[in-house]
């Protein structure tokens, strides 16, 4: 599996360090307009997308087909992209602690626990979507799966944005501020699941698939 | 023991099937798999590969089951398909890191070596690599895990005669050890005529023949003619016949004609014409 693995980050490389000089360039209008909890969000879903880009890779150059030639099981190919998946976001997760720690000490518009607690939502949130996608891609392919992502993506953020701008009228009690902190916190973690249930799905439809 | 033996494979898509395919690649020997687009090379190939699923039959590799064995039977495949099927941003050398994990085989000098005779340099991508380069690296890569048996799926087309003829070249010089077998899928029977000890020939999903290419070439003959002259051969040697321009030609059983018939001995791509397209 680690040589599974192996071959997506190799594919990626390329797409990592163009992501990387989109941060850095994030990373100075973040320093000027003070923007951090955008670079925490482009960058951990950057790093996520990039489990799409390697399935785009396999899927242009019909890697599949050679694939299932080697000696490695259908159960250890699906796995390999869940690993991969976590490793991108944990990756990204844990690459950008310094960062927020390093604005934190440049001001203090937004304090460290703001956003911690945000990358941890945005993990969760990439997770989810992995866990949505990967499953979608394999049965769909890349391009038709492109369209329900879009929706995967557009439905959720479109029903949060319309709950929160009207949580007066709908006279919605949130939670105390302090438990919103702990499911935050949590939120990674409770994404393990619907992660668990999306793996043992893609097994169950790459078994069947033909090449 | 052959290398692989197929019995009674059965495969249905909407629009093709592939009926009862049966036949055996003999270990230590080359047998070309020939047919037109779409007669079900590739998709009997596949199958062999379970990459396909197949709907019913037997297929055996080394004498495994090749479903029961799979991860066992494959550490000792190498497989060739006509295009090199790594994402193009890859690398020669990048490609062998990952790979050499996946083989216990797996050679490293072997494969670096296969690269310094090929002239392809390992540090470059795969999408900067001509086509001919990009089928040497595939061989390459088939190769430097020591396989028993290699598995071609068309691997010489669209490839000009020169890089063609290099490729044959090594398939040969893999034939060298005893054991090694190849079952090598191609529409271009110049290389098959080359390099094959047997042919089979699939047709419509259906096989048609797979038989010693030898044989094949001694048991049919071409007789070319005019329609007067075609009623002197004996029907029953008379196997398929088509109209051109100048005549008649027939493809006829060599052994049920009298030497007296002026005939010239066919070529794999006339059988198959004449197996395909001719009248009976």
């Amino acid at each position: 599996m680690t040589a599974l693995i192996m071959k997506d980050l190799y594919a990626i490389k390329g797409q990592m360090k163009s992501a990387i000089y989109l941060l850095l360039f994030f990373m100075v209008l973040a320093f000027f307009f003070d923007m951090g909890p955008i670079v925490v969000m482009f960058a951990v879903l950057f790093g996520s997308l990039q489990v799409m880009t390697s399935f785009a890779f396999d899927e242009m150059s019909k890697w599949d087909k050679y694939g299932l030639t080697l000696p490695v099981s259908r159960r250890k190919i699906i796995a390999s992209k869940y690993v991969l998946s976590l490793l991108l976001t944990i990756g990204s997760a844990v690459s950008l602690t310094p960062i927020i720690l390093l604005f934190n000490l440049f001001f203090r518009s937004f304090s460290t626990d703001e956003l911690f607690s945000m990358l941890c939502v945005i993990s969760a949130a990439a997770l989810l979507m992995l866990s949505v996608s990967i499953p979608i891609f394999l049965k769909f392919g890349t391009q038709k799966g492109r369209f329900f992502l879009f929706a995967v993506i557009f439905i959720p953020v479109f029903f949060t944005s319309f709950i929160s701008e009207n949580v007066a009228r709908f006279s919605i009690s949130l939670p105390s501020v302090q438990t919103l902190k702990l499911l935050a916190y949590g939120a990674p973690f409770f994404m393990l699941l619907p992660l668990m249930l999306s793996y043992l799905l893609s097994i169950k439809i790459y078994a069947n698939k033909e090449f | 023991m052959p290398a692989i033996s197929i019995r009674n494979l059965q495969k249905s898509f909407p629009a093709f099937t592939l009926k009862n395919v049966s036949f055996d690649v003999q270990k230590g020997t080359i047998m070309g798999f020939i047919g037109e687009n779409g007669a079900g090379k590739s998709t009997t190939i596949k199958c062999i590969l379970n990459v396909l699923k197949k709907d019913s039959g037997l297929i055996k590799i080394f004498g495994y089951d090749h479903t029961k064995e799979e991860m066992q039977i494959k550490e000792e495949i190498g497989v060739v398909y006509d295009d090199l099927p790594f994402p193009e941003t890859l690398t020669g050398s990048e490609i062998e890191k990952f790979m050499s994990r996946l083989y216990k085989n797996w050679d490293e000098p072997l494969f670096y070596q296969l690269l310094k005779q090929f002239k392809i340099n390992p540090a470059k991508k795969v999408k900067e690599l001509s086509r001919g380069m990009k089928m040497k690296l595939s061989i390459a890569i088939a190769l430097a895990h020591h396989p028993k048996l290699l598995i071609l799926d068309e691997p010489t087309s669209g490839l000009d005669p020169i890089v063609r003829d290099e490729i044959l070249d090594l398939f040969l010089h893999f034939m060298e050890e005893e054991e090694h077998t190849i079952l090598f899928s191609s529409h271009i029977t110049s290389d098959l005529e080359k390099i094959a000890d047997s042919i089979t020939f699939i047709h419509e999903g259906e096989i048609v023949f797979s038989e010693s290419k030898d044989v094949l070439l001694y048991e049919y003959a071409i007789w070319k003619g005019s329609q007067q002259e075609l009623k002197d051969l004996p029907e029953d040697a008379i196997v398929r016949m088509r109209q051109g321009i100048y005549g008649v030609e027939a493809l006829v059983r060599k052994n049920r004609i009298h030497s007296i018939f002026p005939t010239t001995r066919p070529t794999i791509e006339e059988l198959m014409v004449f197996l395909t397209k001719g009248d009976i």
